[in-house]
């Protein structure tokens, strides 16, 4: 429990007033309650300030006796304003004592400042914050003063502020960031040179725009408090690990948990990968034929990871030349990782998928990749079959997948987006870049991974122009999941949606209930004809004309160019049919 | 059930989970065992406890903050955001939401407390000392002489 009692204090005022300024006079009378003797003490003690007159023989004999007694009036004029300032703040700090928010212990004001200072949206505004409500009142001054943990954040602050920042941060643990993107009133080395001396302080490190060849040396001693860690350098210039090392905080990390590392490569023997929550590496060629099973022993020394992610490595070895490795002969498990992010470099699409044979995560995982495939490639050059292993459980469990095309930013390539759900939670994200997707993702989704739950898919923007196989994949895709019980097109074109019409050699999607065409170029003959195959005349039955497959029972139509609202009402006599 | 007697001498009767959102409670419950003894709290009027108590109410069900949240001071400070019940809960005037910070703080009710506090961090990011005041009906207590270097002082912060 908080309880501790206000103290005011005057703000430390330099004393460097003369003897006969009205501070000085005034310190001689401050307790005088009647303002009249104060005045008159005031006056005689002025007076006597200017007496014996050294001078007079010199001075004009009329103007010096009236000079003296006008500097007497305005002395013991300032000398009166000056009491009268001080009085009055004393009153006011009496007043503001009594207001409802000073009822709040000293601690608690100071933990509401906190709050406030750490929700604060831009770096740049923290000093702004923090000099705002250091000028409310004496009392808030106090409290900002002596609350070390609002000064700890050393970002964005020129070389004297940053030094005020660590006096006033007393002993409290330091956040060290710098980020070279933005503009900057210190370089990189002299904040260093600034910070580095805290370094046993430091409990969260961000440093952007870092060399290690010219501030390396800054990050040489044990960093005993350090807990998140994030370095980057110039991902063009990505380091190989044919280089050697670089071994920050001589290896003295002990309470390290997370780790990001962009174009800097720190060896994996290094201590520094022991422990984590969170692991991210990008940028980082590797040479090493053992630094693939150098990596799955990392993951094995933190199986409490939570967070891994790895971006744009690249491995100029082969998997020929990874030695089987004794130490990982087995999956690691990591029973905690939640989220897995991979972005493998083109050529490297092996590499990732040797890790992720080499790990067993938790169904609750969540699982994000961004690659390009080349023409012909689809999904198997990253993801090993699932059937094989079970290093991502949950993607087999999925009951929702949605398919949209992406804008992108390369004039001759593709996007696509595929985000699967089990119970509404997001399962995987995938984001493909390069041509042919459509054929290579369905051809491969339902194959080498099944998905023996999946109910539920959207298509969204999918564009087939020069795919000739597309269609077919679609038609293979919906033949592995006969689970499926609704399907949403969104801009889709005809010649996908029609498949689903059912003919006496085809028949898709038996479970199919419901179906969604929101601004698709479709006609009212290939709708038609789905519906009917699909429906039993007059919408009573559950069964399809064919047997066996469950009838559609509702169609949406939205927003489709070529469906009037006459051949909507001409469908409606088979289901439900909604439209706009 | 709990008896709880406020400072105003009102009583309370509530479920134990209800209760023993305080830890204070908790503490003593434990302390005396099973007991029909009313426990009193002398810092806490009627109608602040019924506001607590409706905010015990609302998260019984909720698991207590560990010993490792509670340590995590830097993490749970990291954010000013408040649940959607918690934000209509705590829209009270000034005076019952200080009283409720005490009443949390007394009670050791640590997440009303972050409310609490988080609320009163919200009224006062992105104002002016003079909005502050304003709103606290805080007066400057400053001399002309303690402002100007004040300001002065400050002058880094207008230097970014």
């Amino acid at each position: 429990m908080i309880a501790r009692a206000y103290k005011y204090e005057l703000i430390q005022i330099p004393r460097s007033v003369d003897s006969c300024s009205p501070r000085a006079l005034m310190s001689t009378n401050a307790d005088s309650a009647d303002l009249q003797q104060l005045v008159r003490a005031l006056f005689d003690d002025a007076r006597g300030k200017f007496d014996p007159i050294h001078d007079v023989a010199a001075a004009n004999a009329d103007r010096a006796p009236l000079e003296r007694e006008a500097a007497v009036v305005n002395l013991v004029t300032e000398a009166v304003n000056a009491y009268a300032a001080l009085k009055l703040s004393y009153i006011r700090r009496r007043q503001n004592q009594l207001v409802p928010i000073h009822r709040l212990p000293f601690e608690i004001l100071s933990s509401v400042f906190q709050f406030a200072e750490r929700g604060i949206d831009t770096r740049e505004s923290t000093s702004q914050f923090l000099s705002d409500i250091s000028s409310v009142s004496h009392l808030w001054r106090q409290i900002v003063l002596d609350t070390p943990r609002l000064w700890t954040r050393l970002f964005l602050l020129p070389a004297t502020i940053a030094s005020t920042f660590l006096s006033r941060s007393k002993h409290a643990p330091l956040h060290v960031h710098y980020d070279s993107r933005l503009p900057q009133r210190l370089d990189l080395p002299s904040y260093l040179e600034l910070v580095s001396p805290q370094l046993h302080r430091w409990k969260s490190c961000k440093l952007h725009g870092l060399s290690i060849e010219k501030h390396g040396s800054f990050l040489q001693a044990p960093a005993p408090n350090l807990e998140v860690l994030e370095l980057t350098a110039n991902p063009r210039l990505m380091p190989t690990d044919q280089l050697g090392g670089f071994d920050p905080f001589v290896g003295s990390t002990p309470r390290l948990h997370e780790l990001t590392l962009d174009a800097i490569y720190i060896p994996f023997t290094n201590a520094i990968y022991t422990g984590l929550s969170k692991l991210s590496l990008s940028h980082i060629n590797f040479a090493n034929p053992d630094s693939l099973n150098q990596l799955i022993r990392v993951l094995g020394a933190s199986p409490r990871i939570e967070v891994f992610q790895l971006q744009k490595l690249t491995f100029s070895f082969t998997i020929a030349e990874v030695a089987p490795s004794v130490s990982v002969s087995s999956a690691v498990q990591l029973p905690h990782l939640r989220f897995l992010k991979m972005v493998p470099h083109n050529d490297s699409h092996w590499a990732y998928r040797y890790i992720l044979s080499h790990i067993i995560t938790p169904p609750s995982l969540q699982f994000d990749l961004r690659t390009f495939l080349r023409s012909g490639d689809d999904l198997s050059e990253v993801l090993p079959p699932w059937s094989d292993s079970p290093n991502l459980p949950r993607l087999s469990q999925t009951q929702t997948l949605s398919f949209a095309n992406r804008p992108e930013t390369s004039y001759d390539d593709q996007a696509l987006e595929i985000r699967s759900f089990e119970s509404g939670d997001l399962v995987a994200s995938c984001y493909l870049t390069g041509s042919d997707l459509v054929q290579g993702t369905l051809s491969s989704l339902g194959q080498l991974f099944p998905m023996p739950f999946l109910e539920h898919v959207t298509f969204t923007s999918i564009c087939t122009d020069g795919e000739p196989g597309a269609v077919f994949a679609f038609a293979n895709f919906l033949a592995r999941h006969p689970t499926i019980k609704s399907i949403s097109f969104t801009k889709c074109p005809e010649e996908f949606i029609e498949v689903l019409a059912h003919t006496p050699a085809q028949q898709l999607c038996p479970s199919l209930t419901k179906l969604s065409v929101t601004s698709c170029d479709i006609g009212v003959p290939s709708l038609t004809k789905i519906v009917e195959s699909r429906a039993v005349s007059g919408g009573s039955g559950r069964s399809s004309p064919d047997g066996g497959a469950t009838c559609l029972e509702h169609l949406d139509v939205h927003r489709c160019p070529r469906i009037t609202r006459e051949s909507v009402l001409l469908l409606d006599k088979y289901m439900a049919v909604g439209s706009t | 059930m709990v008896n709880l007697v406020t400072s105003d001498n009102e009583s309370f009767t509530v479920e134990k989970a209800v209760a023993s959102r305080s830890v204070l409670i908790k503490n003593m419950l434990e302390d005396v065992g099973e007991s029909d003894q009313p426990i009193p709290l002398p810092n806490v009027t009627a109608s602040v406890l019924k506001k607590v108590l409706e905010y015990c109410d609302h998260h019984k069900n909720e698991p207590m903050p560990t010993s490792e949240d509670l340590a995590a001071e830097d993490t749970r400070k990291r954010t000013t955001d408040i649940g959607e019940w918690d934000q209509k809960f705590i829209q009270v005037d000034q005076e019952m939401l200080f009283e409720i910070i005490l009443a949390a703080n007394y009670l050791d009710i640590k997440p009303l407390l972050d409310v609490g506090c988080k609320t009163v961090a919200n009224m006062i990011k992105g104002k002016t000392p003079e909005e502050i005041r304003k709103l606290f009906n805080i007066v400057n207590d400053f001399t002309p002489e303690e402002e100007a270097q004040i300001k002065k002082e400050n002058e880094w912060a207008e230097d970014r």
